[in-house]
């Protein structure tokens, strides 16, 4: 779209599909079952959002293991014990073939 | 090409400083708008229907192509008409056929060792009085949650009370139960649990520790705020052992995040004071509010007023989540991260939350409900778990959820994030849990525009935030 500048990932999708017969495979997409946007009644089952619709490929869950989110992993835990573990390297998707590992005794 | 006209339902303009961003209501699409699609849009505002000549006048500043062009794009996005388009507002209504549960709930006891003044459990109890589950029923839910929806690659097992930790030797049972069960199906398996904090030792938490089951603690800020509610069965505020016990978890629990739930009610509006504590000075990775507005006993709502003053300071904490975000780091403000995650992703939402869908909740006695906050209610359960969940009644349940005409939502321009709102504060505050909760839709629509506004300018000032700290962590 030459008028409206897209600004979400939405937004975007829509604009990839103009002109195609996917929008409305678009209009459709990305319709979750999660909780309401804020007095959020769910909120208490877990502090970090959903319990449904949990995103699927690993890049986009590492560090939610790591940090503030709510995924158990073997991962090195960036709150506490190692905060600069990520830097850097903070796009998984890309950057995972320098994600490094940790042992124990460097610490 | 006759006179178009906008479809007001399917936009809505938020003004960021001098720019204007459009959401697509449909799709959760946000577009930012250029001079063009302004003009365009502000011409169909002050004439209502727009037809060629009145397209005419722009030419002064645009070219004729160009107009051309934007009306088309917007006609596709259906955010205007033309004479004989069909454009649609709502999704047609569906027929619930399949139910893919991934959570259980447990309630695993309907004793509480506090009596905390405004808590919604309407089957709670005192310890002594408490009705435990049998191990046999909570077994039984594991299996109905894989019978009714198999297949499914990640389960989550919450354990509710009550106060959860006053049956432990239960909760040690279903977790040894479910690792072996689930080993076996090649599903993984999430354990979760809130508590009041009160019970945990060092040994507990090192088990809770070691089997990863994730951990939300209810406390509500400062002693003075915390204790006005959050009362022993005696009387005595908890803070200071809730403090301790709070500190010995974080110093020690490792595998996951800690989160704290705050719960707000009459009186208790300061959510900055409570998030600079819960944060800044216990240490919780994240804190999150909610606002009671449709308890049992409204002495403990919040008043009109008061849930305007939550709003407001949910605002301000919300400017220093920008801020913060525009440094590029992430302030654990729970409600704020979640409407942003929303807004990063377009998300939509045609039900307001997961229960009697994705989950139920089951109480003592095996009975299935909406969620933990409906178990031990009036409302009659969903089946239970020897004989299945009754999915007639679900579907007729979720469906007249799902129909939106005639509501107030039908064309409310937060009706695909808010979706009607919690179905127990309908049932709180109406008797019933298939009308949208009204009460709050003004400041509803309010903290969404926040969001709007937030997320544009976030984007705007540190792009790359977004990539870094949402996209990878997001939790929906």
């Amino acid at each position: 779209m030459k008028h409206l500048k897209s600004l979400n990932n939405k937004a975007h999708l829509l604009d990839a599909a103009e002109g195609t017969d996917e929008r409305e495979e678009v209009v459709a997409m990305q319709t979750i079952v999660g909780c309401t946007a804020t007095a959020d009644p769910g909120w208490e089952i877990d502090a970090f959002g959903g319990l449904a619709s949990l995103c699927q490929p690993m890049e986009s869950d590492l560090y939610g293991c790591a940090d503030a989110c709510w995924w158990p992993a073997q991962v090195p835990d960036t709150m506490n014990s190692y905060p600069e573990w990520g830097s850097g390297v903070d796009k998984v998707d890309q950057d995972w073939r320098r994600i490094d590992g940790i042992v124990e005794d460097d610490r | 090409m006759g006179a178009m006209r906008l479809v007001e339902p399917n936009l809505h303009r938020v003004d960021v400083h001098s720019r204007q961003m459009l959401f697509h209501i449909p799709t959760s699409g946000l577009f930012e708008l250029d001079a063009l699609s302004r003009d365009l849009l502000a011409l169909f505002d002050r004439e209502g229907s727009v037809d060629e000549t009145a397209l005419q006048t722009l030419e002064l500043r645009h070219s004729k192509g160009d107009i051309r062009d934007t009306v088309e794009e917007l006609r596709q996005l259906e955010v205007i008409e033309a004479p004989g388009q069909a454009v649609q507002i709502n999704p047609d209504p569906v027929k619930i056929k399949r139910f893919p549960l991934t959570t259980v709930v447990l309630n695993v006891n309907t004793g509480c060792n506090l009596s905390c003044t405004y808590c919604y459990k309407e089957d709670l109890t005192t310890p002594s009085k408490g009705q435990k589950m049998a191990l046999n029923t909570a077994l039984s839910s594991v299996e109905m949650l894989l019978k009714e929806s198999p297949g499914q690659p990640r389960y989550n097992v919450v354990f509710f009370g009550g106060e959860p930790l006053s049956n432990m030797a239960l909760i040690r049972d279903v977790v040894g139960y479910c690792e072996e069960r689930f080993a076996t199906l090649d599903a993984d398996v999430d354990f979760t649990l809130t508590t009041n904090a009160t019970l945990l030792t060092e040994k507990l938490v090192d088990w809770l520790d070691e089997h990863r089951v994730g951990i939300t603690v209810s406390m509500d800020g400062p002693k003075a705020m915390h204790d006005k509610n959050r009362i022993t069965v005696g009387g005595q505020g908890t803070y200071d052992v809730v403090k301790r016990k709070v500190e010995m978890l974080l110093a020690r629990y490792r595998s996951r995040p800690v989160g704290c739930r705050v719960t707000l009610t009459r009186g208790i509006t300061d959510v900055e004071a409570i998030f600079d504590h819960l944060y800044h000075e216990l240490g919780f990775t994240e804190v999150g509010f909610g606002p009671v507005t449709a308890g049992d006993i409204a002495a403990y709502n919040l008043t009109d007023g008061e849930l305007k003053e939550v709003f407001a300071g949910m605002q301000r904490l919300g400017e220093r989540y920008i801020d913060s975000a525009i440094a590029g780091r992430s302030l654990g403000f729970g409600n704020m991260h979640q409407l942003l995650t929303d807004m990063h992703e377009g998300n939509k939402k045609l039900l307001p939350c997961g229960a009697g869908v994705g989950l139920l909740a089951v109480d003592h006695q095996g009975g299935i409900n909406l969620c933990q906050r409906f178990t031990g209610s009036d409302m009659p359960l969903f089946g239970d778990v020897d004989h299945g969940i009754d999915k007639p009644r679900l579907a007729e349940f979720v469906e007249a959820r799902l129909d939106r005409s005639g509501t107030g939502c039908e064309t409310c321009r937060i009706r695909n994030l808010c979706s009607g709102g919690c179905y127990h504060e309908s049932y709180a505050k109406v008797g019933d849990a298939t009308q949208p909760t009204y009460h709050y839709c003004d400041l509803m629509r309010d903290w969404v525009d926040f969001g709007i506004a937030a997320y544009s300018r976030i984007l705007h000032d540190n792009p790359s935030f977004f990539a870094t700290h949402v996209s990878p962590r997001r939790s929906a």
